[in-house]
């Protein structure tokens, strides 16, 4: 019953603590995935960043070498071309430059007599526009590649139309007050992407109405994109990588720890306009996700070790209390067969007292025999209260040892000697095999008697059907072993292991046939371990009881 | 009529030698022109080599040297552990020590990451720089194009300052991540020259690849070192570091007119561009002490007997870099044209000769190789010995049979090694292709 009751009460403790460990873990699990899709927004947010940072970089280079041509002083064809020489030799961003006519096709550079190895390439890389076999891209400006719809995100295009707007503003002013040869002609200009060799070129030209020239750059690939690399982070955060992918996905450059696999899942990806193909792209240093998982790991561990913490705590506590409550049943148990054991014999005593004090016993016989039950029923009452007091004395340790020589063979016949007459009466045969030789040790001679008066009084309550009780004392290595055994019922196999417990009786029940207090074997055992020595219990080969008490020659070994 | 042919000889040596000098002082780059033959048959088109020489004579030490922007670019990818980053880290300390407190050094490092080390700084920080420098360790892959990128990126910050500007990138292995074809590193190192920025190119090692290297050296007029074992880096980098603290002359640019009835054919051994009748060669730097020189082939047109021709005019400009001042020199050479064959061929040049023979053979060299690494074998064993005859026999016309001879049977060894059934040690190609790079760009031994 007590046993079920504990269980249900552990239980109760168990489910709700493992419900509250699952929802901590599942609340866990949710704001992992928060953390991690707000990571991937962040770096989405970063890989735009960078990509309009590229982008406008490479629209202010577009820029930068349209506003060069324009403002190129229009000469002759060849005059042009050796400005336009001039320009090249002198800026990094110029790869070549060229003249095209309407209907003509290429002026300068010479097809014919490339004036470098670098030139006949340039002229062949443009065979096809050169030769307008491909449309030179109709719409004017930058919005010519800005047009990839989908692929600029929203950040990029504000700045792209505030940038617009900023350099709209002195146009106007020019248009209103500058000279008329600034504003005059039309022009026509734009940039075509040209991918050839496996790589992406940039090409941009400018055009005059009414004149059929378009006087072109190229722009010199690597040192722009060496320049654009400035636009990434020089220290990135710890977690992630960056990464410029080209326009076969591979890696271009990249700053961060990680090493880029073409099987490299990025966080974010940007697409940067002004490159078309090109992107840039945001990964996490490790494999899962942005928190690396040490946030769920961090938490599960956390989490764990609370619902460890409250099980342990929790069903500590039950412990105690189930504790608690065996040990005060135990003496509740106690007292009542303490009280008991002691009333019998103040029964006894008071009842033969008053006999004998009526003076209604003449017999001198019967009287020698009234007083002396009255003397042995006072001796049990203070074997009873010395065991009480000894027991509460090595309750508390306080019990102490006053070592002497003892000859345990002599101490052991005077006891039996003493107690032969109860041990007769209780119609058992008491048969010794003691050695004859002094068998002397060094112990305390009191607790000695006691463990063995015990043991003598258990087989005389519980055995007395046996009629045998043996008494051996035998020589073994350093310590001298007394065992007492008899024929009785034994104990069951069930309460052996618990004989020498404290309150510990087979019967328990207060109509239990023999009284006692449940304090003799664990005040032996205390005792015997107390001097040194053991006290087992080893179920005798006939059935009955057989105590053997171990006592160190030499007191404490 | 014997008098009159001495008196030619004497004009003619005369001739080849200086034009006028506009300049009030002497000019630091002395320009000269000296031609594969002075006298050419007449009566026949003419195919002759003009030899530019740039002669810079050496710095004075009392002299002040510009200073110098130097960005050290080291790749501390995996393949670099052990004793090659010791090395490395010992060169580079030894390359600081050299720098002076007017000069600036920045170190880039990287592996698939790159990153500025040392931000560029006066070199008299060294204690600190030192430190850095020691505590650089390996791992990773090669960034090497982010890596030059950044290296130049760090000399940019003081571009318009009077310094020399310079990237070393020392790498031991392939670019595995950003562009790595040797074009895509020469397009940047055409960019870089530009902007007077020059990389030199230390290949250490036989993992690195070193078209890459030579190419991206070339194209911005820096130095290439091939450095097969690490024991050597000091020395190399003392080398580097030798050159750049001797820097006389920035932003060197020849050009060369030639008058009508001269068609410029091609340029030999160098980078440059022939439009219409000029021809322009650009140059980063000239070296104090050292001798640069450009060769060109150009057609001269029939002439008469006696006829005495103009062949080029040469321009030299140049930024004195110890004066900061633009300076140039000028230089004319003529030709006369003779029926008789003996006046020809005492005429010629044995060390325009040579010069020649070197540098077409370095570049024979070079395009065998390349179609050796496309695979074709034959075509490259072939195109070696085709110039190997042509070589010869222009050799032997000229009566230098001794450089026909060596030329004949550097070039067989050549195809013999191209043409072994086993393949080619990566190492002969690094040493190839250095050799080649050292005559056509005549840098010093190292």
């Amino acid at each position: 019953m007590t046993r079920l009751r504990l269980i249900t009460t552990w239980l109760l403790l168990l489910i709700p603590t493992l419900l509250l460990g699952l929802g901590a873990l599942y609340l866990l699990k949710g704001e992992e995935t928060r953390l991690a899709s707000s990571a991937k927004a962040a770096a989405g947010d970063r890989s735009t960043a960078i990509a309009g940072n590229i982008d406008l970089a490479v629209a202010e280079v577009k820029d930068g070498l349209l506003e060069t041509l324009r403002t190129l002083p229009r000469a002759s064809l060849a005059r042009e071309a050796d400005q336009l020489e001039e320009w090249k030799r002198g800026n990094p961003l110029v790869r070549n430059v060229f003249i095209w006519e309407t209907g003509h096709g290429l002026r300068y550079p010479d097809p014919e007599m490339p004036s470098s190895d670098e030139e006949a390439d340039f002229i062949r890389r443009y065979r096809a526009l050169f030769a307008s076999q491909t449309p030179w891209q109709g719409p004017p400006g930058d919005s010519a590649v800005n047009n990839s719809p989908g692929q600029a995100s929203n950040i990029l295009l504000e700045r792209r139309e505030l940038r617009e707007l900023a350099k709209q503003a002195p146009a106007m002013a020019d248009v209103s007050g500058a000279p008329a040869s600034d504003a005059a002609p039309a022009v026509t200009n734009g940039w075509r992407p040209w991918f050839a060799d496996n790589s992406l070129h940039l090409i941009g030209w400018y055009e005059w109405t009414g004149r059929p020239l378009r006087i072109g750059v190229e722009v010199e690939m690597m040192a722009l994109l060496s320049r654009l690399l400035g636009n990434f982070p020089a220290e990135p955060p710890y977690t992630e990588t960056y990464a410029l992918l080209d326009g076969n996905g591979a890696v271009f450059h990249q700053v961060g720890r990680l090493e880029i696999t073409p099987s490299s899942q990025p966080l974010a990806t940007a697409a940067i306009a002004g490159l078309p193909h090109w992107r840039v792209a945001v990964y996490a240093n490790s494999t899962d996700g942005a928190t690396g998982g040490s946030f769920l790991l961090l938490g599960s561990l956390l989490v764990g070790i609370f619902v460890v913490a409250i099980l342990f705590g929790g069903s500590l506590l039950l412990w105690q209390a189930h504790r608690n409550q065996v040990d005060a049943w135990q003496k509740t148990s106690f007292v009542s067969s303490v009280s008991h054991e002691l009333k019998t014999p103040l029964t006894t005593i008071r009842m033969y007292a008053e006999l004998l004090g009526e003076k209604r016993i003449e017999d001198p016989d019967k009287q020698r025999r009234y007083l002396q039950v009255i003397i042995r029923e006072s001796q049990r009452l203070t074997r009873l209260v010395n065991n009480v007091l000894d027991f509460s004395r090595l309750e508390q340790g306080r019990r102490k040892f006053t070592r002497e020589e003892v000859d345990l063979a002599a101490l052991l016949h005077g006891l039996l000697d003493n107690q032969l007459v109860r041990i007769e009466e209780a119609g058992m045969q008491l048969a010794r095999q003691i050695e004859a030789s002094p068998a002397v040790v060094e112990s305390d001679r009191d607790a000695l008697e006691q463990i063995v008066l015990n043991l003598i009084d258990n087989a005389i309550k519980y055995a007395a059907a046996g009629k045998l009780l043996r008494v051996e004392l035998q020589p073994q290595q350093g310590c001298w072993l007394v065992r007492i055994s008899d024929q009785g019922p034994g104990i069951p196999s069930a309460h052996r292991q618990q004989v020498f417990d404290k309150f510990h009786r087979v019967d328990t029940s207060l109509t239990a046939r023999q009284q006692g207090s449940g304090l003799g074997l664990s005040i032996a055992r205390q005792l015997a371990e107390g001097l040194g020595g053991a006290l087992v219990f080893c179920p005798g080969s006939n059935g009955g009881a057989c105590f053997e008490l171990t006592v160190p020659m030499g007191g404490e070994a | 009529m014997q008098t009159t042919a001495k008196l030619y000889t004497m004009m003619l040596t005369l001739a080849v030698l200086f034009g006028a000098v506009p300049a009030p002082a002497a000019p630091l780059v002395g320009c000269d022109l000296t031609l594969d033959r002075t006298i050419l048959p007449a009566g026949q088109a003419q195919k002759t080599v003009i030899k530019i020489n740039l002669d810079v004579p050496a710095i004075p030490v009392e002299t002040a040297r510009p200073p110098v922007n130097l960005a050290l670019v080291l790749d501390r990818s995996g393949s670099m552990s052990g004793d090659k980053i010791a090395k490395a880290r010992e060169a580079a300390i030894a390359a600081l020590r050299r720098l002076g407190p007017q000069d600036l050094f920045s170190l880039v490092i990287y592996d698939h990451n790159v990153q500025t080390l040392v931000p560029p700084q006066s070199a008299a920080n060294s204690e600190w720089i030192e430190s850095r420098i020691n505590s650089i360790r390996t791992g990773g892959n090669t960034a090497l194009y982010g890596a030059v990128s950044q290296g130049a990126a760090e000399v940019r910050k003081n571009l318009y300052d009077r310094y020399v500007h310079r990237v070393v990138l020392l790498s031991d292995g392939l670019a595995n991540v950003g562009p790595s074809s040797p074009a895509d590193l020469a397009r940047l190192g055409a960019a870089l020259i530009k902007e007077g920025i020059s990389v030199s190119t230390i290949g250490i090692g036989t993992d690195f690849n070193e078209d890459l290297m030579t190419q991206l050296a070339d194209r911005s007029d820096g130095n290439h070192y091939f450095v097969e074992s690490s024991l050597d880096l000091p020395r190399i980098f003392a080398a580097e570091l030798g050159d750049i603290l001797s820097v006389a002359a920035r932003k060197v640019m020849i050009e060369i007119d030639c008058p009508n009835g001269v068609r410029p054919l091609r340029i030999i051994g160098r980078e440059g561009r022939i439009r219409g009748n000029r021809v322009e060669i650009h140059l980063n730097q000239l070296y104090g002490g050292q001798e640069k020189y450009a060769l060109v082939e150009v057609l001269v047109e029939p002439g008469r007997e006696d006829e005495l021709k103009k062949v080029a005019d040469a321009r030299c400009s140049y930024e004195n870099a110890l004066t900061n001042a633009q300076e140039s020199s000028v230089a004319v050479a003529q030709v006369r044209f003779s029926q008789r064959q003996e006046e020809v061929r005492r005429s010629a040049s044995k060390a325009v000769q040579k010069a020649v023979v070197d540098n077409e053979m370095a570049e024979v060299r070079d395009k065998a190789l390349d179609l050796y690494n496309a695979g074709r074998k034959d075509e490259a064993v072939q195109q070696l010995k085709a110039k190997s005859s042509e070589i010869s026999s222009r050799s032997q016309a000229l009566g230098f049979g001794d450089i026909a001879q060596e030329a004949e049977g550097a070039l067989q060894q050549d195809a013999d090694t191209f043409a072994a059934p086993a393949p080619m040690a990566p190492a002969e190609k690094k040493l190839l292709r250095s050799e080649s790079y050292k005559v056509r760009k005549q840098q010093k031994e190292y």
